[in-house]
C-alpha cells in the first residue's frame, strides 16, 4: 500500500514538473491525475483539489506581488476594469484568480475521483476511514 | 456506481468547457491564460531585472558572442565577425522589444485587423492601398542583391528568430497575452516594412488636396498670402547667399491644377502634422575644446515601448554606439570611433496626387493622349472573428488609386492616385551600414548616396574637425513652378515627370561653413536662389532660435548644447505677444481678463512646465487661429488646412485688413484687432470656466502623454512634467517630442556621448526598465553613454 502511494506521489510530482512547458490549463490535468491516484470521498476530493490550487496559485501571486517593481498587477487590474466596467483592483484580481484556480482544480480532482471510483476502492476508503 | 461515473464524465466535460472559454480570446483577453500565475501576466513581472550582466550566445558562424549589459540595460555586443554581430543584435532587440517590432510591421502591412478585429479594417485598407507592403517587397529584392545588406538583414532576422524559438506561451510579451495573438517568424520583409513605416511617418504631410481646395475657394491672391512658398524670416539650412555651381531652367511656366473639390475622410490616418527634429554641429573654432560638438533630437510620436533602443555594436572593422529602430539592423543615429551623425526630417514634398479620369466602364483611364487599362491587384484582409474582406485596388502609371467610393463611401468621390517616392526601389539600410563603418568625410558622402526616402538632413562631424550637413533623398525634379503643390490631372501629365529627379549630388549640402556651425530644424533647405523648384512642409521658428543661440556661442560646451536642446523659449510668443497685448482695448476687459493680461506682461516667453502664461498664450493663439480662419474650417467636409502660426501672425502684424480676418457670419467687417480682442475674451472665459490655479499650469493644460503603441492607457504615461511646445526647440507637444536627445563631444578625439530618451530599454510594462528614463528626460538630464573600445574595457566595467 505504502509503495503504491509513494509511486503515486512521484507520478504527481513528475506531472507537476511539466507545468512551465505546457499550456496554463495543464495544471488541472495534474489535479485530475492526482484525483485518480488518491481516491477520496467526493466532497473531500473537491476540497483537496480546491485548496491545493488556492495555495499553489495564491503563493505564486504573493511572491510576484512582493517582488513587482513596476506595478504590473495594478496596471492589469486597471485594464480589466476599463474593458469590463467592473470594479476590479489588485485584491479583486487576486481573489478572482485563486477562486478560478480553486474551482477548476476542485472540479478536476472531483471528476477523476468519480470516474475512477471502484467497488474496491470504496471499500478500501471505508476501511481507511474507520482506521482513522 | 454508474450514476457516479456518469456524473464524473459530466463534471470533467463541464470543466473542459470552462477551460476552453477561459482560453479563448474574444472582445476580452483569454482570461484564464492572462490570470494564470504560472503562465499569465504574472510571469511578465521582472523579479530580478538586472540579473544578466553578461549574456553569451553562439553566433551563426559558431563563434561565441559576448553581450555586456550596463546599468541602464544597454547591451554592448562584442562579436568576432559581423554575421555574429547582427545575429546578436536581432537576438537582443527581440528579447526586449518583440511585440513592438511585430505590431508595427502588422500596421505597416495593413494586417492589424487580424489581431484587433474590424475596428482597424479601414486603416488597414488605407495602409495597404498606399502600398507600404508592396514597396517593402521591392525593397527586400533590392537589399538581397547587395551582399552586405543581405548578410546584415539575414543575420539579424536569424537572431530574432533564435529568440522567438526559445519562447513558450508563458514567456510571451504581455501584449500578446492581452490581445490574443502570437509571434510570427521574422523575415527581411519585416525589416523593410519598418523602414517604409518610418517613410510614411516622415513624408506623409503633403498638402496637394488642401492646396487645390484653398486655391479654388480663396483665389490666387489670398492663397499666396495664406500659403507662401517661402517665409519672410527665412533662415535656411544652407546659409543664405550661397552660390550654386549649377543652373536649371523650368520648362513650363506654371503647374497644372486639377479643379475638383477634394474630400478625404481618412485625414486622421496620416501622421500628425508638425513632426520634426533638430540637429546641429558646432565646429572646433566655436567650441571650448577646439573640437566639434554634434547634437540631434528627432521629434517623433512619443510612445511606449520607446521608438528607440540604445546599443553598442563591436566587431573587427566596426565599433558604433547609438540608437536603433527595433526591427531594423544597424545604428540609425549615433557615433563611432571617428565620426558622429544625426538626422532631421527633410520635409520636402515627395507625395503627389493625381486626379484620374475613368472610362465609362471603369476599366481604364486617360493618360496623356491615350487610354490605358488599369492593373488590378486584389488585397485580402483577414479579420479577427469575421470573414475575410477583399479590396481590389486599381493601379495607374502614376501609382495606385487611394481614394475612391469603394474606400471612402463618399458620394462623387474624386478618384485620386498617389505617386510616392517610397514606392521606388532603394536600399536605405546600406546607408546606415556604411555610416556605422565610416571613418572620414568621404565615407559619409558615399553612404548617403544610398539614401532615397524619406529625405533627411544628415548632420556630420568627425574627430578631424570637419562638420557638414546634407539634405539627402531622391527628390522629384519639378518642371513647372509650383510643381507638386496641387492635385494634377493625370490625363494631362507629362510622363517624364514621374521619373525625373534632382541629381543627388546637387542636393543642398555644405561642408565647414564660414559661420562655424551647421544646423537643421525642418526648415527650408535653401533660399530662393536654389536652382530647382521644391515645395514642402517647413518649420519657421526652431531654426531661427537655434541659429541665433549658436551664432552667439564662442566657447561652446556640452552643457551649452544640452541647455539648447531643452530650450523652452517661445519665439512665436516673443514675436507676437507684445503686439497682441498692445492691440487689446484694456477698458473692455473684465477683472479676470485684466489679471491674465498682467500675468502675460511679466512673462519671459519661456514655456516652462510650471508656468501658467504658456497656457494663456497658446490657448489665445488657438482661438485666434480658429477665429481668423473660420472660412477654412467651415469648408468642411472638404480637406483643408489652416495656414500656419507664422503666416497667420505675419498677416496679423503686416496686413491687419486682410479680408479673411473678417468673420463672415457677422454684419460688421472685422480686422485683425477685433479678432485679437475676441479671441482674448474667449481664452479668458475658457480658463475661467474650466481650470483651477493648479490645473492651469502648462504641464497640466498641455498634458504631454507618452502613449502605449496599442493605446492601452494603463501602459501609458500621462501628464509628463515637461515644458516646450511645437515650434519651440524643446518640441514637446501633447503627443510628440524629442524621442532621443544626443550630444556627442570630440574633445578627446575619440567621441564621448551623452543621451536619453523618454522611456526605457525594456518593452515590458512589468519591468522597471520600461519607463525609467522619463522623469530624467522631463528634467532635461542626460546619461553618459558608455562607449567602450573593446571587450576588455567592458569586462573591467563589470568587475567594478
Amino acid at each position: 500500500m505504502m509503495l503504491k502511494k509513494i509511486i503515486a506521489l512521484i507520478v504527481v510530482l513528475l506531472a507537476l514538473s511539466f507545468v512551465p512547458f505546457l499550456p496554463w490549463y495543464y495544471v488541472f490535468m495534474v489535479c485530475f491525475i492526482s484525483g485518480a491516484l488518491f481516491i477520496q470521498t467526493s466532497g473531500k476530493e473537491f476540497l483537496i483539489g480546491f485548496t491545493s490550487m488556492v495555495f499553489f496559485w495564491g503563493f505564486m501571486m504573493l511572491f510576484y506581488l512582493a517582488n513587482s517593481k513596476a506595478g504590473l498587477p495594478a496596471k492589469v487590474a486597471t485594464i480589466l476594469k476599463e474593458s469590463t466596467g467592473l470594479g476590479i483592483n489588485t485584491s479583486v484580481l487576486f481573489i478572482i484568480t485563486i477562486l478560478l484556480g480553486g474551482i477548476l482544480g476542485g472540479l478536476s480532482s472531483l471528476s477523476a475521483s468519480l470516474l475512477f471510483l471502484s467497488k474496491k476502492s470504496t471499500h478500501q476508503q471505508q476501511r481507511y476511514k474507520i482506521k482513522l | 456506481m454508474m450514476i457516479k461515473r456518469f456524473l464524473g464524465v459530466i463534471i470533467a466535460f463541464l470543466t473542459a468547457i470552462m477551460i476552453f472559454f477561459l482560453n479563448k480570446p474574444s472582445s476580452t483577453p483569454a482570461i484564464g491564460y492572462l490570470l494564470s500565475p504560472t503562465h499569465g501576466f504574472w510571469n511578465n513581472i521582472e523579479i530580478r531585472p538586472q540579473q544578466d550582466k553578461e549574456i553569451k550566445i553562439k553566433g551563426p558562424t559558431g563563434r561565441n558572442v559576448s553581450i555586456i549589459i550596463d546599468d541602464r540595460r544597454v547591451p554592448h555586443i562584442f562579436a568576432e565577425n559581423e554575421e555574429d554581430l547582427y545575429f546578436a543584435q536581432g537576438y537582443m532587440i527581440a528579447k526586449e522589444r518583440l511585440w513592438q517590432m511585430h505590431f508595427v510591421t502588422l500596421a505597416a502591412s495593413g494586417r492589424l485587423s487580424e489581431v484587433v478585429g474590424d475596428k482597424t479594417l479601414q486603416l488597414d485598407r488605407y495602409n495597404r492601398r498606399i502600398g507600404m507592403k508592396d514597396a517593402a517587397e521591392k525593397a527586400v529584392a533590392a537589399l538581397s542583391k547587395d551582399p552586405e545588406t543581405r548578410m546584415l538583414v539575414e543575420s539579424y532576422c536569424a537572431g530574432v528568430n533564435h529568440w522567438i524559438a526559445s519562447l513558450s506561451s508563458k514567456d510571451l510579451p504581455i501584449e500578446y497575452k492581452l490581445m490574443g495573438f502570437a509571434p510570427e517568424k521574422f523575415s527581411p520583409l519585416n525589416c523593410a516594412l519598418l523602414l517604409k513605416y518610418m517613410a510614411n511617418d516622415l513624408t506623409g504631410s503633403d498638402y496637394d488636396l488642401q492646396n487645390s481646395n484653398a486655391l479654388r475657394l480663396f483665389g490666387r491672391e489670398n492663397f499666396d498670402l495664406m500659403y507662401p512658398d517661402f517665409p519672410q524670416d527665412l533662415d535656411p539650412i544652407i546659409p543664405k547667399g550661397n552660390t550654386w555651381s549649377f543652373k536649371y531652367t523650368l520648362n513650363q511656366a506654371d503647374s497644372l491644377v486639377a479643379s475638383g473639390a477634394y474630400e478625404n475622410p481618412y485625414e486622421s490616418f496620416r501622421p500628425a502634422k508638425g513632426i520634426g527634429s533638430n540637429n546641429w554641429t558646432v565646429g572646433g573654432a566655436k567650441t571650448a575644446s577646439g573640437k566639434p560638438l554634434l547634437c540631434n533630437d528627432p521629434h517623433l510620436a512619443l510612445s511606449l515601448p520607446s521608438i528607440w533602443f540604445e546599443m553598442q555594436l563591436n566587431a573587427p572593422g566596426i565599433n558604433v554606439y547609438g540608437v536603433t529602430l527595433p526591427g531594423s539592423p544597424g545604428i540609425v543615429i549615433g557615433f563611432n570611433e571617428y565620426i558622429a551623425w544625426g538626422v532631421t526630417n527633410g520635409s520636402m514634398d515627395v507625395r503627389d496626387w493625381y486626379q484620374v479620369e475613368y472610362t465609362a466602364d471603369e476599366s481604364a483611364y486617360k493618360f496623356g493622349d491615350t487610354i490605358l487599362p488599369f492593373e488590378n491587384k486584389v488585397q485580402v484582409f483577414k479579420v479577427k472573428g469575421k470573414p475575410d474582406v477583399i479590396d481590389t485596388v486599381k493601379y495607374t502609371k502614376a501609382g495606385p488609386i487611394i481614394y475612391d467610393e469603394k474606400l471612402t463611401g463618399v458620394k462623387d468621390q474624386q478618384h485620386l492616385a498617389l505617386h510616392w517616392e517610397a514606392f521606388n526601389v532603394s536600399n536605405e539600410l546600406k546607408c546606415f551600414y556604411l555610416l556605422n563603418h565610416a571613418k572620414q568625410h568621404e565615407d559619409y558622402l558615399k553612404a548617403l548616396t544610398f539614401f532615397a526616402c524619406p529625405g533627411q538632413n544628415f548632420v556630420y562631424a568627425d574627430r578631424y574637425n570637419n562638420i557638414a550637413i546634407k539634405e539627402q533623398g531622391r527628390f522629384p525634379l519639378r518642371n513647372a513652378n509650383e510643381g507638386g503643390k496641387f492635385v494634377t490631372p493625370l490625363a494631362q501629365l507629362n510622363p517624364a515627370d514621374l521619373t525625373s529627379y534632382i541629381p543627388m549630388e546637387k542636393n543642398p549640402y555644405v561642408l565647414n561653413p564660414e559661420r562655424g556651425f551647421c544646423s537643421s530644424a525642418n526648415q527650408h533647405p535653401t533660399d530662393q536662389s536654389y536652382p530647382y523648384y521644391y515645395t514642402g512642409d517647413y518649420e519657421k521658428y526652431r531654426n531661427r532660435r537655434i541659429n541665433n543661440v549658436l551664432s552667439g556661442l564662442n566657447k561652446a560646451t556640452v552643457n551649452d548644447m544640452q541647455l539648447l536642446q531643452n530650450d523652452n523659449y517661445s519665439l512665436v510668443a516673443a514675436e507676437n505677444l507684445p503686439y497682441m497685448m498692445a492691440q487689446l482695448n484694456d477698458s473692455a476687459l473684465d477683472k479676470s481678463g485684466k489679471e491674465i493680461l498682467t500675468a502675460l506682461k511679466t512673462w519671459n516667453f519661456m514655456a516652462d512646465h510650471n508656468l501658467k502664461q504658456p497656457s494663456y498664450f497658446y490657448k489665445w493663439m488657438a482661438f485666434l487661429m480658429r477665429d481668423t480662419w473660420d472660412e477654412v474650417l467651415s469648408a468642411n467636409p472638404l480637406t483643408m488646412r489652416l495656414p500656419d502660426e507664422y503666416q497667420t501672425t505675419w498677416l496679423m502684424r503686416n496686413k491687419p485688413t486682410f479680408p479673411l480676418f473678417d468673420n463672415a457670419t457677422t454684419p460688421t467687417v472685422e480686422h485683425a484687432q477685433q479678432i485679437i480682442q475676441q479671441s482674448f475674451k474667449e481664452m479668458v472665459d475658457f480658463f475661467g470656466n474650466n481650470y483651477t490655479s493648479d490645473t492651469i499650469k502648462w504641464q497640466y493644460y498641455k498634458n504631454t502623454t507618452i502613449a502605449h503603441l496599442a493605446q492601452i492607457p494603463a501602459f501609458s504615461e500621462h501628464q509628463v512634467p515637461v515644458g516646450g511646445y511645437a515650434t519651440i526647440v524643446n518640441a514637446c507637444t501633447e503627443t510628440w517630442g524629442p524621442s532621443w536627445r544626443m550630444v556627442v563631444d570630440f574633445k578627446d578625439g575619440r567621441p564621448k556621448g551623452y543621451g536619453i530618451f523618454p522611456g526605457g530599454q525594456s518593452g515590458n510594462p512589468g519591468s522597471p526598465y520600461y519607463s525609467n528614463m522619463i522623469a530624467d528626460w522631463a528634467k532635461g538630464k542626460y546619461y553618459n553613454l558608455l562607449f567602450w573600445s573593446d571587450k576588455a574595457e567592458a569586462i573591467a566595467y563589470l568587475k567594478k
